[in-house]
Order: C-alpha cells, then sequence, then structure tokens
C-alpha cells in the first residue's frame, strides 16, 4: 500500500511540473518533460499492477464486469498520449483507490473498454490507430465542453463542470457524457460504467513548436536550410498543426482547476490513507532506505 | 553578478571566457608572468565584458527566448584578435575580441574630439598618425546564426577544420560554416514523424578533436553515437553505438532520468570519451562500444534520495565534466559547492569545495567527504546536510596546465595545482 501511495505522489507530482512547465520562461523544455513522462510512465506501471493484485483478492461481492476492467490495463508504450490520457481520465468515487481509467485499447482488447460514449470516439476501432482516435475526439471536442469530475463525497455521483457553459450538473453511476456527440449511450443497469476516456494529445503541452513552423521532409542529402525555404514553409500546413481552439480548450482544462482538482483528489485520498507527513518510498525495485521529509530543508 | 551558466578556456589557456543567465559574457585574461619568477603563474584578471544575448520573443509562438548563455567556444587563433562563439537557446553568434592600443590623431576635417572643423581655419594639410593609448579591447559581432533551431540549442562545436562548427538542440543537429549566416546544413534529426512517438533527445554533441568528419552526441537514454560525416550527408544512421546494458536490479522510478548523459567530452588524445550521467562520470573507449571502460561513482549517496532530488528538481541538473590536458584525470561537480577528481590510473577520486568563507587565496584546497556510513571523520558532511542550492554544474580546464576553473553559481574559483603545474609531471 505504501508503495502504490508512492506512486500516487510521483504521479501527481509529475503532473505538476509539466503543468508548470508550460508557463517556465524559455518554453517548454522538451528534454525535461520527456524525463517526466517516464517517471509517470513508471509510477502508473507500478501503480497498476499493485492494484491489480489487490483486485485479485477483492471480495466475492464485488461486480465481476468490473474487476476484469480493472485487470485489463495496458502496458504504456511511452507515448506522451497514452500517459496524458490516462491521468486525466474519470474516477469514479471515494470508496475505490484504483483507478478505472479507461485503459488504452490494444490490439487484442476489442470492444468492451472505455469509449462508450461519445459515438465518434466510440466507433474507432481497436485497430485504427491512436492518431485516428485521437482526431476523431478532438473533432469531438471542438464543440464539445470539457467536462471536469469534481469530487463528491457521495459514492458514485460527480459534480461536472461545464467548462464552456458553466453549467453544473451531477452525474450518477459514474456516467460521464460530452453533449457534443450525437447519441450518448445510457449506462447499463447496475454496473459501473467506464466513461469516455478522453483521449488528449500531450504534444500540445509537451511540445511540438513546430506545429506552427512545419518541418522539412527529409532528404537523402544534406538539407540546406534557407532563409526563402522557411518563408515558405511558413504557408504549408503542418500534419501537426492542430485547431487553436482545441488547445484553447486544453489548456482551459489545465489551468482552470482539472489539475489542481486532480491534485486535490489525490491529496484527499492519500490522507485518508496516511494521516502523516512522512513519505517512504519503498519501491519493491529499490534498494534505498526510507527518508524523511527532512530533506525538504534543502 | 548573476548565475554562471558557462565556462571557458581558448585554446593557450591565456583567456577565460564565461557566460551567465543575463546573456552576459566576462573574459579574463591571464597575467603575463614576471621574469624571473619561475612556478608563479599569473592571475586572471578582467579582460572584458559585453552583453552578448538580449531577452527575445517568438512572437509566432508566442514564446520568450531565454538570453541565458549556454555554451562558449572559442575559435582557433588566427591572427592578432580573437574570436568566441556564444550561444543561447536559438541564436549562435561569432565574437571578434580585439585590442587597441593604438589611435590615430591629427585629422584635417575633425579636431580632437571628433567636432567638424570650420573649413575656413584650416590652413595646411597633415597625415594622421598612429600615436599609442590606453588599451583598449573592443569586442564587435562578426556573424549572427540566427534561425537554425526550432528547439533549445543545447551545444556548439568547432570542428577541427577551423571552417566550420556544429549546433545541436534537443532533436537536430546542424553544421555551420563560420562564413555564413544564412545556410546551415542539417546532419542529425531525430525527430520522428509523429512527436507522440518521441522516446529520446539529443543532449550534448561535439566534434573530434582531430578528425573533421567525427562528431559524437549523446542522447537523454544514455546512448552515445559516432556519426561519421563521409558515410551520408545525414547522419541519423550512427556509425556507432555506445551503449551500456541496464542494470535490471536497479530498476527504479527514475532509471531513466539518471541515465540520461547531461555532458560528453572527447579526450584530448581523441580515443576516450568522458560523458556525465546524474550519479556518475564514465570513460569510452571508442574501439569499444559495449560498454564504458572506466565508471566513477560521482555521488552514489544520492541514489536513496533520488525521490526528494525529484520533487525539488535537482535531478534535472546538468553536470559538466572535463579532462586534464593529459587525459589522466578527470573532473565534474557535485552539490554542496563540492566537485571531484578522478585519477583514472588509481581509478582513485577525491572531492574539493569550492567556497569562498573556507578557503582564502592561495590557501590550499584540503579534501572533503560526505559521510555515508562508517567512521565518520572531523569534517566529513552528512548527506542530509548537503546544500543541493549550491551546485557545481560548469568547469574548465586549463588546456596545457593544472589550472581550473569553477563555477559555483554567481562566482568563479580558479584554482591551480602549484605542486604539480604542468598536468606532464602528474
Amino acid at each position: 500500500m505504501e508503495c502504490a501511495f508512492d506512486a500516487q505522489n510521483l504521479i501527481s507530482i509529475s503532473l505538476r511540473k509539466i503543468q508548470s512547465s508550460r508557463t517556465q520562461r524559455g518554453g517548454i523544455k522538451l528534454h525535461k518533460n520527456l524525463l517526466v513522462t517516464y517517471v509517470l510512465r513508471n509510477a502508473r506501471q507500478f501503480y497498476m499492477s499493485k492494484n491489480s493484485l489487490q483486485t485479485q483478492r477483492t471480495p466475492p461481492y464485488e461486480d465481476a464486469a468490473a474487476v476484469h476492467r480493472r485487470q485489463e490495463y495496458i502496458e504504456l508504450t511511452g507515448s506522451f498520449t497514452e500517459l496524458a490520457d490516462d491521468f486525466y481520465c474519470n474516477f469514479t468515487g471515494v470508496e475505490s483507490d484504483t483507478w478505472h481509467c479507461g485503459a488504452h485499447q490494444s490490439s487484442a482488447q476489442p470492444s468492451e473498454l472505455a469509449h462508450q460514449d461519445a459515438s465518434a470516439c466510440a466507433m474507432a476501432s481497436p485497430s485504427d490507430s491512436e492518431l485516428m482516435v485521437s482526431e476523431a475526439c478532438w473533432s469531438c471536442a471542438d464543440k464539445s465542453s470539457w467536462e471536469l469530475p469534481i469530487l463528491n463525497a457521495q459514492a458514485n455521483q460527480k459534480t461536472v463542470l461545464d467548462l464552456d457553459t458553466h453549467v453544473v450538473t451531477t452525474v450518477t453511476n459514474g456516467y460521464f457524457h460530452s453533449d457534443c456527440c450525437a447519441q450518448p449511450k445510457q449506462p447499463q443497469a447496475g454496473a459501473q460504467c467506464y466513461t469516455r476516456k478522453r483521449k488528449m494529445d500531450t504534444s500540445y503541452y509537451i511540445v511540438d513548436p513546430e506545429f506552427y513552423l512545419p518541418d522539412f521532409v527529409p532528404v537523402p542529402c544534406k538539407r540546406m536550410r534557407s532563409e526563402d525555404e522557411e518563408e515558405e514553409d511558413d504557408l504549408q500546413s503542418d500534419s501537426e498543426q492542430l485547431d487553436s481552439a482545441n488547445i484553447s480548450n486544453l489548456i482551459s482544462v489545465l489551468g482552470s482547476g482539472g489539475l489542481s482538482e486532480f491534485v486535490s483528489w489525490q491529496q484527499m485520498d492519500l490522507e485518508q490513507i496516511f494521516g502523516t507527513q512522512t513519505i517512504c518510498l519503498k519501491h519493491t525495485l529499490l534498494a534505498g532506505s526510507g527518508w524523511t521529509r527532512a530533506i525538504e530543508a534543502f | 553578478a548573476d548565475v554562471i551558466s558557462t565556462v571557458e578556456f581558448n585554446q593557450t589557456g591565456d583567456l577565460l571566457a564565461t557566460g551567465d543567465k543575463g546573456g552576459r559574457v566576462v573574459i579574463f585574461q591571464r597575467e603575463t608572468e614576471e621574469a624571473g619568477e619561475v612556478g608563479d603563474s599569473g592571475e586572471y584578471n578582467v579582460y572584458s565584458t559585453f552583453q552578448s544575448h538580449e531577452p527575445d520573443f517568438d512572437y509566432l509562438k508566442s514564446l520568450e527566448i531565454e538570453e541565458k548563455i549556454n555554451k562558449i567556444r572559442w575559435l582557433p587563433q588566427q591572427n592578432a584578435a580573437h574570436f568566441l562563439l556564444s550561444t543561447n537557446d536559438k541564436t549562435v553568434k561569432l565574437w571578434k575580441v580585439s585590442e587597441r592600443d593604438k589611435r590615430p590623431e591629427g585629422y584635417n576635417l575633425k579636431d580632437e574630439e571628433g567636432r567638424i572643423k570650420d573649413v575656413s581655419t584650416i590652413t595646411s594639410l597633415r597625415v594622421p598618425v598612429l600615436k599609442p593609448t590606453d588599451l583598449m579591447v573592443e569586442v564587435r559581432p562578426r556573424r549572427v546564426f540566427a534561425n537554425g533551431h526550432t528547439y533549445h540549442i543545447n551545444s556548439i562545436s568547432v570542428n577541427s577544420d577551423g571552417e566550420t562548427y556544429l549546433s545541436a538542440d534537443d532533436l537536430r543537429i546542424n553544421m555551420w560554416h563560420l562564413d555564413i549566416t544564412d545556410r546551415s546544413f542539417n546532419i542529425v534529426d531525430i525527430k520522428p514523424a509523429n512527436m507522440e512517438d518521441l522516446t529520446e533527445v539529443i543532449t550534448a554533441a561535439e566534434f573530434h578533436p582531430h578528425h573533421c568528419h567525427l562528431f559524437v552526441y549523446s542522447s537523454s537514454k544514455g546512448t552515445l553515437r559516432l556519426c561519421d560525416m563521409r558515410a551520408s550527408a545525414l547522419c541519423d544512421r550512427h556509425t556507432k553505438l555506445f551503449e551500456e546494458p541496464e542494470d535490471p536490479g536497479s530498476r527504479s522510478f527514475f532509471s531513466e532520468i539518471i541515465s540520461s548523459v547531461s555532458d560528453v567530452k572527447f579526450s584530448h588524445s581523441g580515443r576516450y570519451l568522458l560523458t556525465r550521467d546524474y550519479l556518475t562520470a564514465k570513460v569510452w573507449d571508442l574501439n569499444m562500444d559495449k560498454g564504458p571502460v572506466e565508471t566513477y561513482q560521482v555521488h552514489e549517496y544520492l541514489r536513496s534520495k533520488l525521490c526528494s532530488l525529484y520533487e525539488n528538481d535537482c535531478i534535472f541538473d546538468k553536470f559538466e565534466c572535463v579532462w586534464n590536458s593529459s587525459d589522466s584525470v578527470i573532473m565534474t561537480g557535485a552539490y554542496n559547492s563540492f566537485f571531484r577528481m578522478f585519477d583514472r590510473e588509481t581509478g582513485r577520486g577525491v572531492t574539493l569545495e569550492a567556497w569562498r568563507e573556507n578557503s582564502k587565496p592561495r590557501a590550499v584546497l584540503r579534501t572533503r567527504r560526505v559521510y555515508t556510513g562508517g567512521k565518520r571523520r572531523r569534517g566529513d558532511v552528512g548527506v542530509d546536510s548537503l546544500d543541493f542550492t549550491k551546485k557545481i554544474l560548469h568547469m574548465a580546464w586549463h588546456p596545457e596546465e593544472n589550472i581550473i576553473a569553477i563555477a559555483a553559481t554567481n562566482n568563479l574559483y580558479i584554482f591551480q595545482d602549484r605542486v604539480n603545474p604542468d598536468a606532464q609531471t602528474q
């Protein structure tokens, strides 16, 4: 349990770093953000593996389907999209300290995963590339609201704030919908539904400065970059160029409480588990001994 | 004084340039030795100061461009003037540093203050003559190499051909000709077609000291790639890949971070490579790519503190490493104003401290120790007492003598080995 706690802590710290890097002077540091995502991935992998062990010991009354879903966590390949995706997902209540994140679809997992609501996303087949799914979700997000789950003390109930319309709604049973997409599916009765995984292209904030300045097509000879060429390319479109409206939506998610809500959920959960300020990193893979917050004095 | 961000001796060691976070470059010059005082090397005094880079703004991307000087590299001297390259995140500049100790006097149309004379007062013509004057050091920008990089420049390296240099950012390496500013050749590009597939970035790059066709670049994954420009114009495929297999037993949350190479330097001989990652310094033989031939633990006691170092961002610190002139000693920085030297022949390391209160001028540096267990000696510093804000990231070693320049935040320390002033005798 302690190790899972540490992984959670690392996850929240990492997300905070990514968030703060966006306002750093000099622009986003690609190298640092890349390393932070590796930590995120490692922490998540550890956390998930810990939880999957725990769920194997869950009491029999728990919904078999939910247990099955929790076990369907896909290994991350380290791509930015996957990482950001998982950490901006929904969570379904205080009583569960597991992440009911919509895991990434792997080629082996056909349909029973998180893309249930937004029809555009749900219709993306598992064999589709992530980019395609991303595009589908983006066309969705173009008209949609970004909805942030705000933790509600009541189990299975969330208060959702629509950032575009500023409408507050309360949803139950983990059902979480986007009002842009055509036919939102009805939640299955009695089951904890996994809501639509909001697929975010983290290249927004991890970076591609070049989405304004398209790259040169690689040619098998020494490339000469002249100032004339650069001016021409400014006018061409880039495969990575994205709708600025989507960017502003993402920024509002990160800036107006999305991340802090997430982090505050972390804190609440952690305080319930540990009443102390001591953090002990007893990762099974680490040989180091415990250390205390005293190091913060530096 | 601002935080020093780079230190570099020129090829003779007479000049020492420092760059800081405010975009300023300060050049120190070694005082000429007094005749007869053998072994008493001159001190370094300020020679010139100039503003190299100013804060800039990319309007297209709404990004501020820091003026911090990331690297300075001197060009080989070809005439009386000195040339150096300085770079911030986006732009490389070539500066000419020249001395003037004469000025022309006796103009016909201007008076001594430069005011135009009344023509009617001129009754005769004279030839202006050069008269000695106080020494003036002039620094002028001669070239500006702009718009070559989309990502942040982390390295520049002058080629041994004396005509070209490379600049490296996170994903690309460009080669420039020193006389041509509107074009550069892209020689390495590791940007994936889909940025989501990005797994590593370039962290440092350097030309071989003797072979103008060879260069090396390090990555955030801990690998080194030696590239030969004769093989192909685009060196995306390396000639040699230097990689050490990861020890599965030491895997942690931070394995990727601590394996990222922060600096790479060729030895003066050109046979070895010196790399620095977060906890170690490694020497590689160009003839062996399976792993380093020597590994030096710089501050292994930090391995159990990685989580807090991650929290306070110290784990992202990029330490530099340097060779001495004979390639027998390597040096790198640490925390608490400590820096470490390792003798390659014996494998032994020594910890020294660059801290004003503890060292008076001409005082001998005493070795320090970090207490990690066992018998505690007087003067040992506990790991929990280390000051992580005092970090030695940048340093330089004189190309011929045992003189080192250590940048400690906004202070520059210059130490000399008076016992063995010449590297050859070590």
